[in-house]
């Protein structure tokens, strides 16, 4: 064994591009395409669980099935234990395949109905043509014992199973090859939490005695609490924060964790008078993310241009303006109350009112843009790896955020 | 603070292929105005057909085979008819399947996990939205108490018609006031939204609109089941934070149904743990996390990981809920076969009984008023025969 991660990804991209022939591409249409994933990088140590959290359709599931092979990147490379995937020969690719394993979010749907729990669990094996029928019969009995279920239940079908049962199967079927590394895609978001509770137990035996490595992906950040070594937060296909769980989660330095973690409601009794200062807005399309930091629409902590002196709601409330007018759509400008603001502050929304009213709506736009905008907009923020792996710029060094540079 | 619901004994069946589903069983609890009931239990519980019976949405194989639900609404209860009325309360259990129509909408709404089952996919939102808000004004337009009783419940066929697509007349105040209501539940551009159908919605914004659709007839009580399951945490937080204004503002209650006690500890007054069709325990937020009595709540709370520590949660809870049907349910009390704290007491079904000397907290557990007796302890599964293979 060398002391590489047993994983490493760097600049892992995943572009989908739909519905375009060849045709088209003469035509010189292009397609709608959706970076999925975008330049993620992510390394994971032997015997760690790693958790990938974000929030549906930002790009999870494809980082896993990259990290397996099961899915072409882009551009950028998943090395395995220091050998890059794409280079691998067949007889390293088989090799690796048994190394590797997935364990599904839905539990029954992942099972096929017409096997019993014996045959589901012994596939891996029969496909891969490991061992006689007999040693296999009783390494499904093995197996079933693994994940504590009876030897009972080897003769049974799926429809016959509850839902934790049926997670249990699944785990077992990905511990047929004895993998050393697991992907568990959302492996409870469908059971309830008293299963939840038995299998995340299970998961974390099994680690401790198998010296498994996992990468468990969720949306769920309990569920990474009490299973993750490290955890790394998703947004619309980039990796924003990546680092030990204490500290990401007793200290977030990423604004959009702070707001992920903030916004879980807590299953205790004083949290009726806990106040979850919520996010706005939704989740843009990740086939037209913004431009800048991608969390720049809904940052609470957008950063104004050094020469203006403004507090952040008022700020807020004036990108929130910005962006209703470049879409188009109907703002009350004149209302807006600019009691205590600056006067630098007051002459744009001045200037901008009048541009509106005149019916001028690019000229009111460039006015405020000019005035307000911010380096969240105009410059995706670098990687800084202090305290861990964070990309914001309330990270960037603060000259240069003070100097508002690029 | 006055009472709005009182269920009492509610007991609903199902009838299967299999032989009657026991899905709902003496369930009794008090919804005051203004305040957020929580509903928590596991799947298959009775959370929602609980909720479906109060909104008199089973569907054709569920029937309410007992209890009452006394609703109070004093205008219906001045209306003479054949429905049992106790001072300003009516039970919903004795009403005309035409005049429960008539309340919902405009005293009792519901909102789903899944918005598009509450939107026509083919018609715009404004219209959908437009047209709630004219069954509450036609309702409106004609006082309760001043109508016979066949006008009363011919109210629910006019209602109906109004919610028939197309040929219904919807105004043009109805049309603003939907508008109002999508700005109300926090959807920018409203105007240009209402205009657009439901696909073109995001999960989040459809659900506000679907809180729009419900509150625009101005009900009393809103039922909402999973209202935020299928969401991101932060539109989760949207939503609930939306729910809290709208109950700040109107005085509406709410009965929150959910799996998540992280959702009900951040919005409800009071809870009810439901376990087998069966209301376990029934208590104000804090004494329900604080100090719950019944052993299945007490296996729930340790389930549940904790975000600010990362110990792992103790699976607490083996085994599974018994089957519903009437030969499956057990005797004695219908979590012994789980429960770490069963003893020869238990093999008697045990009443719902007050913990202490407080009545906002009760129990259907012997445990209410004795302490386990490690001696005359049931050995585990000897409450009754059952697989005891994980779940
Ligand atoms: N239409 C139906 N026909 C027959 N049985 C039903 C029907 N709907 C529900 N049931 C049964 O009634 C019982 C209670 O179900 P209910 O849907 O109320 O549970 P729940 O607590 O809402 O669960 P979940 O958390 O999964 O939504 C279950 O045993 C269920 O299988
Ligand atoms: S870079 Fe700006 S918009 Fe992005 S997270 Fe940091 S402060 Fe917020
Ligand atoms: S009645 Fe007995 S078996 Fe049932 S929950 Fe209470 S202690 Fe446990
Ligand atoms: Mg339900």
């Amino acid at each position: 064994m060398t002391d590489q991660p047993l994983i490493r990804a760097a600049g892992l991209t995943k572009r989908f591009t739909d519905g375009v022939s060849v045709l088209d591409r003469l035509r010189g249409r292009e397609g709608s395409s959706i970076t999925a994933v975008d330049d993620c990088s992510l390394s994971i140590e032997r015997g760690e669980t790693v958790g990938l959290v974000g929030e549906s359709g930002c790009g999870k599931s494809t980082t896993g099935q990259l990290l397996l092979g099961l899915q072409e990147p882009t551009a950028g490379s998943v090395a395995f234990d220091g050998q890059p995937i794409a280079a691998q020969s067949a007889a390293e690719r088989r090799r690796f395949r048994q190394e590797t394993a997935i364990v599904f979010q839905e539990p029954f749907s992942s099972l096929d109905p017409r096997m019993t729990v014996e045959e589901i669990i012994c596939e891996p094996l029969v496909v891969n043509d490991i061992e006689t029928e007999s040693e296999r019969h009783s390494r499904a009995r093995d197996l079933l014992d693994r994940v504590e279920l009876s030897a009972a239940m080897a003769t049974r079908y799926p429809h016959e199973l509850s839902g934790g049962q049926c997670q249990r199967v699944a785990i077992a079927r990905a511990l047929a090859l004895e993998p050393s590394f697991i992907v568990l895609d959302e492996p409870v978001s469908a059971l309830d939490v008293s299963v939840q509770a038995q299998i995340l137990s299970l998961l974390d035996e099994l680690q401790a005695e198998l010296e498994l490595t996992y990468l468990c992906i969720t949306h769920d950040l309990s569920v990474v609490s009490s299973l993750c070594d490290r955890v790394a937060v998703m947004y619309l296909g980039e990796l924003i924060e990546v680092g030990p769980l204490e500290r990401v989660f007793d200290a977030p330095a990423h604004p959009y964790t702070s707001a992920l973690l903030e916004s879980v409601p807590r299953a205790r009794a004083n949290e009726r008078d806990r106040s979850i200062d919520h996010l706005e807005g939704a989740l843009p399309s990740p086939s037209d993310p913004p431009s800048g930091c991608r969390f720049h629409t809904r940052c609470p902590k957008l950063i104004p241009p050094a020469d203006i002196d403004i507090d952040q709601s008022t700020y807020r409330a004036i990108f929130r303006l910005r962006s209703q007018i470049a879409r188009g759509e109907s703002v009350a400008l004149d209302e807006f109350d600019c009691t205590g603001c600056s006067a630098t502050v007051t002459q744009a929304i001045e200037a901008a009112t009048e541009a509106l009213n005149a019916g001028d709506r690019a000229t009111a736009l460039d006015r405020l843009d000019t005035t307000f905008e911010s380096v969240c907009e105009t410059t995706p923020p670098d990687e800084h790896t202090t305290p861990h792996h964070v990309s914001c710029h309330l990270h960037a060094d603060a000259h240069c955020r003070d100097h508002n540079c690029e | 603070m006055t009472d709005l619901l009182r269920a009492r004994d509610l007991t609903a069946r199902f009838d299967t292929e299999d032989g009657r589903v026991h899905a709902v069983e003496s369930v009794s609890f008090t919804v005051e105005a203004g305040e957020s009931f929580g509903l928590v239990g596991e799947s298959g519980s009775g959370k929602s057909a609980t909720a479906l019976s109060i909104a008199g949405l089973l569907p054709a194989a569920g029937t309410i085979t007992g209890g009452s639900l006394w609703f109070r609404t004093p205008e219906l209860a001045a209306t003479p008819g054949e429905h049992d009325v106790d001072g300003e309360f009516v039970d919903l259990t004795t009403l005309p399947a035409n005049a429960r129509r008539s309340l919902r909408g405009t005293e009792i709404a519901m909102v789903f996990q899944d918005p598009m089952s509450s939107f026509d996919p083919s018609a715009t939102v404004g219209s959908q939205i437009a047209k709630a808000v004219e069954v509450q004004q036609r309702a409106s337009a004609r006082p309760r108490s001043t109508r016979s009783k066949t006008e009363t419940y011919g109210l629910g066929s006019l209602i109906r018609d109004s919610l028939l697509p197309t040929r219904s007349f919807v105004s043009e105040s109805s049309r603003e006031r939907a508008i109002e209501l999508l700005e109300r539940v926090g959807i920018p551009d409203p105007a240009r939204r209402a205009e657009q159908h439901p696909t073109e919605f995001s999960g989040g914004m459809l659900q506000r609109a679907m809180i729009a659709q419900a509150i625009a007839g101005k009900p009393r009580l809103l039922l909402a089941d999973e209202p935020t399951t299928a969401l991101d945490v932060t539109i989760q937080a949207q939503i609930l934070s939306l729910l809290n204004e709208i109950q700040d503002d109107t005085g509406l209650s709410v009965v929150l149904i959910t799996h998540d006690l992280g959702v009900v500890a951040h919005h409800s007054d009071r809870v009810g743990v439901m376990y087998a069709g069966e209301l376990v325990e029934r208590a104000p937020i804090d004494r329900l996390f604080d100090a719950p009595v019944h052993p299945y709540t007490q296996g729930l709370l340790s389930a549940v990981p904790d975000l600010d520590t990362t110990a792992t949660p103790s699976p607490s809870l083996s085994g599974r809920m018994t089957g519903l049907h009437a030969h499956e349910l057990p005797e004695g009390c219908y979590f012994a076969d789980r429960c770490p704290q069963a003893m020869t007491d238990c093999r008697a079904h045990p009443e719902e009984r007050p913990v202490a000397e407080t009545d906002r907290h009760s129990a259907r557990c012997v445990l209410t008023d004795r302490a386990f007796d490690p001696d005359r302890a049931l050995e585990p599964g000897a409450a009754h025969e059952m697989e005891r293979d994980h779940q």
